[in-house]
């Protein structure tokens, strides 16, 4: 992997092998190169098919987004305004693009990791302290709690169809055993391990997308509805609507998405020529996925609760509140199925993520097979305590704050490097287009920090 | 993705606002100094909004806020286009 163009800081182009991508075998690596050169000149169609096998970190990034939180929040939101707001889910993340093309720039053209060059271009306070260990670390530990709190559910939810019981004070050491080993496999044997755990992050995907889809077949759709949803923007009325619109706009992919999406794709060994395969991973991994599932999920409850008036406030509620409404058994734990993938699936790419994030704060370098590496990748699953209904409620408080007025300055930084000569040379940005989408985002983090201050003071 | 105007490090309004966006102000380059002036510009926005809200004006807030907001936004999608050596 070589570095970027003339101009470039000379220690952003040093920095160029990330250690888990070391652990590939070169002939690996090569053959890759290769299929890449033969797909290039390829049709579009062939092109595709090609990239998609080859693609893993956007379908990691879907997989970690769509969680517990995104998730509820899309079923309250079909349960409370229907259809209507099913513009905000392509708007949200395809606002989210220009940020993600900018990570795959710097994995790709850059060949850095972006917390050591924000470390030396703008201070660890913003690379160490508010992207790595704030932005992703913190985040990865406190949203596991949401995680574990709903996969054991679910666990406990399915078991009856078996016909037995198996309460979430239990069914949690098969939640954590199996999240944890999927964790752990990730870098190990020469990369097996990281296609392993793309796989199952794109096989989760796909359970989703079929769970929920069956799902909807059986419980029918409004086409019109959900046609006039997608694409004629509706906002329920006053500070509510603004609300909904900043949290949904800004919120979609954020810090952690960014971050994570810069280390695996240095930890697969992405270089200069993987750039389109970064973009195509971006649009076919994260964006496909990320509005089909939303928008399936906001469709069941838009058909089912919305005309009942039905508005449960937490996942298991909905999910309780919706399953008489299902009909045959077979769909109840069909949905039931899908919704499991949903928890795990993040744990696994948050814990990733957390663990990258805390071995670049500290400057260690990354050893899949270090017990250093393996306490950070499992310190989220302290969320098991989640299984009592714990939740250190002080500590989401206090991340949640950190977080709305650490986000947008984390987008500037993002922004910046992205323009820094000094750090990418001739591969800056060189897009009015590109920097102006990106600036949008940055302008939705800025809204989010304004109003949490605003609300702090009684004004909002 | 696109270009748009006159982005280059040349003459006209796109070159002098292309040389304030990379000098050095204080602390900080032009560039960063937009950034901050795109967050006051944003609160004052917010700031008509929640008065609209709470006492029904505050419309010429809203209007000298998001028109700031523009002009930052505008003023720093100007991408660095000028040469590189070797270029």
């Amino acid at each position: 992997m070589s570095g970027a163009g003339t101009g470039q800081d000379p220690a952003a182009r040093d920095q160029i092998e990330y250690p888990i991508a070391q652990k590939i075998p070169r002939e690996v690596l090569d053959a890759e190169a290769e299929r890449l050169a033969e797909l290039s000149g390829a049709p579009i169609h062939r092109r595709a098919g090609g990239y998609a096998r080859l693609a893993g970190p956007g379908f990691m990034a879907a997989a970690l987004t769509l969680g517990a939180g995104t998730l509820t929040s899309s079923m309250l939101s079909g349960a409370s305004f229907g259809y209507r707001t099913l513009w905000l889910i392509w708007l949200s993340c395809g606002l989210g693009l220009f940020m993600m093309a900018a990570m795959a720039r710097f994995t790709c053209k850059g060949g850095f990791r972006i917390i050591q060059v924000q470390n030396r271009r703008h201070s660890w306070l913003i690379g160490s302290l508010m992207t790595a260990l704030v932005g992703t670390a913190a985040v990865a530990v406190i949203f596991n709690f949401g995680q574990v709190a709903l996969g054991t559910h679910l666990i406990e939810s399915l078991a009856p169809f078996a016909g037995f019981s198996f309460p979430a004070e239990y069914n949690w050491i098969v939640y954590v055993g199996i999240t944890s080993w999927l964790i752990l496999s990730y870098g190990r044997r020469g990369g097996t391990g990281t296609r392993l755990v793309e796989a199952v992050m794109k096989a989760g995907i796909a359970i989703m997308i079929v769970a929920f889809g069956a799902v909807l077949l059986v419980v029918g759709v409004d086409w019109g509805a959900a046609a006039r949803g997608t694409f004629v923007p509706w906002l329920p009325g006053g500070g509510e609507g603004l609300d909904l619109f900043i949290a949904s706009s800004a919120a979609a992919v954020g810090v952690m998405d960014w971050v994570f999406f810069n280390y695996a794709g240095l930890g697969r060994g992405w270089g200069r020529n993987h750039e389109s395969l970064a973009r195509f991973d971006v649009i076919a991994g994260l964006f496909l996925p990320f509005v089909l599932v939303n928008f399936l999920v906001i469709s069941v409850f838009a058909a089912t609760l919305f005309p009942q008036g039905i508005t449960p406030e937490s996942a298991p509620e909905l999910a309780a509140a919706l399953m008489p409404l299902l009909g045959p058994t077979w769909s109840q734990i069909l949905f039931y199925v899908g919704f499991l993938a949903v928890p795990i699936t993040t744990t696994v790419g948050m814990s990733l993520a957390g663990a990258m994030a805390i071995h670049e704060a500290f400057g260690w370098e990354p050893d899949t097979a270090s017990w250093r590496w393996r306490i950070s990748a499992l310190l989220p699953q302290i969320a098991f305590l989640a299984a009592w209904n714990a939740r250190p409620v002080w500590l989401v408080i206090a991340i949640a704050a950190f977080l709305s007025l650490a986000n947008n300055v984390v987008g500037w930084s993002m922004y910046l490097l992205l323009n820094d000569r000094k750090v990418l040379g001739a591969d800056r940005c060189k897009s009015y287009l590109w920097n102006l989408g990106i600036l949008l985002q940055v302008t939705l983090l800025n809204g989010i920090a304004i109003t949490y201050v605003f609300n702090r003071l009684g004004w909002w | 993705m696109g270009g748009g105007g006159n982005a280059g490090g040349g003459s006209g309004a796109g070159g002098a606002l292309q040389r304030l966006l990379k000098r050095r102000i204080g602390p900080w380059s032009g560039r960063v100094w937009g950034l901050v002036l795109n967050l006051v510009a944003n609160a004052v926005t917010l700031w008509g909004v929640s008065l609209l809200l709470r006492t029904g004006s505050g419309w010429h807030w809203i209007v000298i806020g998001g028109v700031a907001t523009a002009v930052c936004m505008a003023a720093l999608a100007l991408p660095d286009r000028s040469g590189d050596p070797g270029e």
